[in-house]
């Protein structure tokens, strides 16, 4: 009898301090093509989040989640009292295509000084004042060509930057943004329809409307099909052009998520916000 | 800020940084050249341990097609 109780209070115990159960966003919504973060976005998903490498001697680690969300003790650990920047920021999609960058000058920088960089509270990927972008294997013109596009974004200070283009094809850009470019051309060779920004229908006219709209931490949601090109040239990439950049870096980035689907998009924006707060 | 000198000169200073920081793993280099719209100019980021006999200059939007 005494073994008995015993063990119904032992497990009573064990429930009382299991972890709450955790259900990722591509745990409810399904189809994803590629998807980057800075928390677990699929709880199957069993790989890490990004690869970093600290400035003091070049080395490099991966770091994984706790608790479903980056793991900032490990991080800072690895960067104590030096800068960290992002080589790899890992597919969760389950088709390995993860964002990289072998040109240490052009990664994104995720620590500086031995600090995490926040936005809104929560880690964030930096490209200010150089050419800062990532490329991938993804192409984003195959498959289902009628995409669900939502990116977790703010731009930084630099003059000109880009959140999507491709690995060196120069005419395909997506979100061009100028500080003061009256050019209408935000979006080349990808069609975007039912675009919102924080939940709300996003209208813009030109770049400078676009530069100005993502000051702060911002959900892009829109449908989008793109036309970029099958060829290895049309890699979808971080920043207007990874082979040659052109001035126009990445933005600031927590989280790009692409479906290929364009189903529940208001679910997976308020979603998305229930994490991030941004709106 | 940028040196900015011949195509070959900026790729030694690339040399130069990348074997003196011992990159390994995913990082294989500090940073590609970047070619003046015009064809004829070079530059490259200076690493801010690194020195060279190269000029610096800021890049400014010229050096770049418009878009």
């Amino acid at each position: 009898m005494i073994n008995i109780i015993q063990n119904t209070i032992g497990a009573l115990a064990r429930r009382g301090s299991a972890a709450p159960s955790f259900t990722g966003l591509l745990d409810t919504y399904s189809g994803a093509s590629v998807g980057y973060s800075l928390r677990r976005l699929r709880t199957a998903y069993s790989g890490n989040c990004v690869k970093v490498r600290r400035a003091s001697d070049s080395t490099e680690l991966d770091i994984g989640f706790v608790n479903n969300v980056l793991d900032t003790a490990s991080l800072a650990t690895f960067c104590s009292g030096t800068d960290g920047f992002v080589s790899i920021w890992y597919d969760q999609s389950g088709n390995a295509k993860p964002m990289f960058n072998t040109s240490a000058s052009r990664q994104p920088k995720i620590v500086t000084s031995g600090l995490i960089l926040l936005e809104n509270g929560k880690p964030i990927l930096t490209s200010d004042g150089s050419t800062s972008g990532m490329t991938s294997d993804y192409i984003a013109d195959s498959g289902v060509s009628a995409k669900g596009l939502f990116i977790v974004t703010k731009r930084n200070s630099s003059a000109n930057q880009c959140i999507l283009g491709s690995y060196s094809d120069g005419n395909n850009m997506n979100y061009l943004l100028n500080s003061s470019s009256t050019s209408t051309t935000v979006n080349l060779n990808v069609a975007v329809t039912a675009q919102k920004l924080n939940g709300s229908a996003w209208v813009y006219t030109n770049r400078i409307d676009v530069y100005t709209d993502l000051a702060s931490q911002s959900i892009i949601s829109a449908n989008a099909v793109y036309s970029f090109g099958a060829d290895p040239t049309d890699a979808l990439s971080l920043g207007y052009r990874y082979t040659s950049p052109v001035n126009f870096e990445m933005t600031n980035m927590q989280e790009l998520v692409i479906f290929e689907n364009q189903t529940d998009q208001a679910a997976k924006e308020t979603a998305i916000n229930s994490f991030y707060n941004a709106y | 800020m940028y040196y900015t000198g011949t195509k070959l000169k900026c790729e030694n200073y690339n040399k130069k940084v990348t074997l003196s920081e011992g990159y390994s793993g995913s990082t294989t280099r500090w940073s590609d050249v970047v070619t003046h719209k015009d064809g004829n100019r070079f530059a490259i980021i200076k690493h801010e341990n690194y020195s060279d006999e190269m000029d610096l200059i800021e890049l400014t939007d010229d050096w770049f097609e418009t878009i």
